[in-house]
């Protein structure tokens, strides 16, 4: 059952079946997550490696705004605290509670958003673009698609809100919020090592 | 184990808290560390990657549920980091050297 590993939920599954049913998603899901950690394994290390390959004077270490990055990191992390609340206030039974926090989540993911594509613009006016050199390709590769997953997760949550709770919170929809929720830490996962292995990296010397 | 419902959870929301202030803390010091460059970059780095460690398994280990959830998801997801740091670790060997 999904939420019964650490509290009641408001409604449990009504069968067996449905309990089961319900946890080999939660599996599988996780199955995909260890998937997404190689992939995203793979352009970190492409990125480590190509990390010096610059060409000009433009590098990533002199475009770095830390406290933009510092910005970032802080809405995503608070997303995900937020997304944890709108668990517990689902598993309460609180629909309207579990709404706002959802909505909360979305919002600063959002935010973080707002920032990588002005950060993106930024680099791209200055001439650190996709096609300047082998570092900054690894660079656009490995932060935009942690960025897309960003979007696909918050159209995921909006999505959520706009169609799935129409009928308030029952067995069906407990476990997509789960999953949703799963998928929006990993994404933060994601981001702390990327903020680290990318962004102070480049300012360590 | 507590007692009723409600201390249970009013115990999961400080816990959940907790997580989160830890994280912003070890990210303020992560960010302090390299802003000031109070250490030399060797240091640095390595309290960096320890840093990100630690937040990396209180975020999987608490907000994604994996201490109370299923042994069978850790198994996957753990099979799926120790893949990824090889394949990180061998596509830096290979391309950089």
């Amino acid at each position: 059952m999904i939420g019964s590993h650490e509290m009641p939920a408001a409604h449990p599954p009504v069968s067996p079946e449905q309990a089961k049913a319900q946890d080999n998603r939660v599996l599988g899901f996780w199955i995909f997550l260890s998937g997404e950690c190689a992939f995203f394994a793979s352009l970190i290390g492409t990125y480590l490696s190509l990390d010096t390959h610059t060409v000009g004077t433009v590098t990533l270490a002199s475009l770095i705004d830390l406290p933009l990055t510092g910005l970032m990191t802080l809405s995503l992390l608070s997303s995900s605290l937020t997304m944890v609340f709108a668990f517990l206030a689902m598993n309460k039974g609180e629909l309207q509670a579990m709404k706002i926090w959802l909505w909360v989540t979305a919002l600063l993911g959002a935010i973080f958003l707002d920032l990588q594509i002005f950060e993106f613009t930024h680099y791209m006016a200055s001439g650190f673009t996709m096609g300047s050199s082998a570092s900054a390709s690894a660079f656009f590769a490995l932060v935009g698609f942690h960025g897309l997953h960003v979007a696909f997760g918050l159209f995921w949550i909006i999505s959520l809100l706009v169609y799935s709770f129409k009928d308030g919170i029952t067995p069906a929809n407990t476990s997509k919020v789960w999953i949703a929720g799963l998928y929006w830490h990993f994404v933060d996962v994601v981001w702390v090592i990327i903020f680290t292995v990318v962004y102070l990296m480049q300012k360590v010397h | 184990m507590t007692g009723s419902p409600q201390a249970a959870e009013r115990q999961h929301r400080r816990r959940y808290w907790q997580v989160m202030w830890a994280m912003v803390v070890l990210t303020v010091i992560a960010f302090a560390l390299v802003i000031t460059g109070a250490l030399p970059g060797v240091f640095i780095a390595a309290i960096l990657l320890a840093f990100a460690a630690v937040q990396v398994v209180l975020q999987v280990y608490l907000f994604m549920h994996l201490n109370v959830g299923r042994r069978a998801y850790g198994m996957f997801f753990g099979m799926g980091l120790g893949v990824a740091v090889l394949i990180s670790m061998a596509l830096f060997v290979l391309l950089r050297y």
